[in-house]
């Protein structure tokens, strides 16, 4: 996910406004919980 | 070792010790060790001088203070203490409005004349397995001073660990009693999810957090875990070790001490969790998204004044997109029914709690699977899957003198805590696990 894209995803939908020293370690806990989310499976199931 | 709680408790019961002797002598052990450590936050002299006095005057009447009469303990900062902010090791709560009344488990610990004297370090939120804390400092390890404590319950676990005090409350979420009890060589208990009262603890996961007590030998342990409320009782002992997950990425001399451990007991049968690694990663999940949620407000408001250690993956779990949630929680009950089923054929499951010894506080690593992972966000990677379905489990320390800490989980069913107990104290009885203490 980019930086452009976090930082509009989290004003859109949770009003918080992302500072720029955060972006580097909110993109990486981001990755890291899209691969949890992967591991716990299919949503359809 | 330092003294016991039960011998200090059976002293001043009697009369042959006052409680405020116990007081006092505690307050200057902490002024003389804790500069090394870094466990306190809070030395609360005026308190503890004022509740020893009071025990005392028990005394004198010739009434019972309780089980714990005197014992001086200290509490994770996350416990309401009367007149304190409770910080949760968060430099933007110093100046929270202080709390009116103790947590429960403080007022029960008064009750059964135990002593409060310190308020003890923590990772920011509880969020961590490191207890590096950007505001109120690093708790050292005391076998080794360059090593982490572990975390969250970091200067819980290094209080008693160094001789400083016998008993302390932490709180558990993923495994924050757990993992500094192993690191440090001690006894932690999390006791089945929702048995002792979480009123006056500052939340940070509901559905997981529990609090519990760490102690120096499982006598002591078994005080504290009455004192709070904790049941007793075990109708039967048949134990089992768990393989698979739990085995893979252990320490040479952690798994043959599991192997020695294996062949006293008798020779033990290997029972497996299903699909462990999903409930890890459900576990991860859920935390991310609960904490992040709890704190969202303030992350909108003042996202620089949290530590950037938690500020980010709080974060990151608040923009998690709910269907993963959702998703994580449905799966914990599927893995709960087939945990659960284990349980009808045995009552305690023997796990390794942390697969290594305590990492250095300057390469904060540990290994898993050949790689390199930071040891903040993975030291809880045997104990997450646990408390994901509210198992009850002690913490045990290997006996090893001179040696840096490995510890065990002892797993059971909720609500069956006797029976952990019940192995814990055989175990210890027969040399094979026990406080060693650093040398």
């Amino acid at each position: 996910m980019s930086d452009a894209a976090i930082i509009e995803m989290a004003r859109a939908l949770l009003d918080l406004d992302v500072p720029p020293d955060c972006l580097p370690g909110v993109r990486v806990n981001l990755a890291l919980l899209a691969e949890h989310a992967r591991l716990v499976g299919d949503l359809d199931e | 070792m330092s003294e016991t709680a039960g011998a200090i408790a059976e002293a001043v019961r009697s009369g042959r010790r006052s409680a405020l002797s116990v007081a006092e002598e505690t307050v200057a052990r902490i002024r003389a060790r804790d500069g090394a450590i870094g466990a306190v936050t809070r030395l609360l002299e005026d308190r503890a001088l004022t509740e020893a006095r009071a025990v005392d005057s028990i005394v004198a009447a010739g009434g019972d203070p309780g089980p714990l009469a005197g014992v001086p303990y200290g509490v994770k900062d996350l416990f309401d203490v009367a007149g304190l902010p409770t910080t949760a090791g968060a430099a933007m709560r110093r100046g929270a409005a202080p709390a009116g009344t103790d947590a429960e488990a403080v007022s029960r610990m008064r009750g059964a004349g135990a002593v409060l004297v310190a308020t003890l370090n923590m990772d920011e939120f509880a969020y961590g397995f490191a207890t590096v804390n950007a505001a109120f400092g690093t708790t050292h390890n005391p076998h080794d001073i360059d090593r982490l404590a572990g975390g969250s319950s970091g200067g819980s676990a290094a209080a008693v660990a160094s001789g400083m005090l016998p008993l302390t409350l932490g709180s558990d979420t993923n495994g924050s009693i757990r993992v500094p009890a192993a690191l440090c060589g001690l006894y932690g208990l999390k006791p089945a999810h929702g048995s002792l009262p979480m009123g006056g603890v500052f939340p940070f996961v509901d559905s997981f957090d529990d609090i519990g007590p760490f102690a120096a030998s499982i006598a002591d342990l078994k005080l504290a875990w009455r004192a709070l409320g904790g049941g007793d009782g075990a109708d039967s002992v048949r134990v089992a070790r768990l393989g698979g997950w739990f085995e893979a990425n252990m320490a040479p001399e952690l798994a043959a001490a599991i192997e020695l451990l294996d062949a006293h007991l008798g020779g033990l049968v290997r029972v497996e969790f299903p699909k462990v690694d999903r409930a890890r990663s459900a576990a991860f999940l859920m935390t991310a998204a609960e904490g992040g949620a709890r704190h969202l407000p303030e992350l909108r408001r003042r996202p620089l004044e949290f530590d950037p250690a938690t500020r980010d993956r709080l974060m990151a779990g608040a923009m998690l997109p709910a269907p993963h949630y959702l998703a994580a929680q449905a799966f914990r009950e599927t893995f709960r029914a087939a945990v659960n089923a284990l349980f009808e054929h045995y009552d305690v499951l023997i796990a390794p709690c942390v697969g290594e010894v305590a990492p250095r506080i300057d390469d904060p690593f540990i290994t898993v699977d050949g790689a390199r992972v930071p040891a903040r966000a993975h030291l809880g990677r045997l104990t997450q899957p646990l408390s994901f379905i509210g198992l009850p489990v002690i913490a045990v320390p290997l006996r090893r003198p001179g040696k840096l800490p490995l510890g065990l989980q002892l797993v059971g069913a909720p609500g069956r805590e006797g029976a952990l107990f019940a192995l814990a104290e055989r175990l210890e009885a027969d040399g094979l696990t026990g406080f060693s203490p650093p040398a």
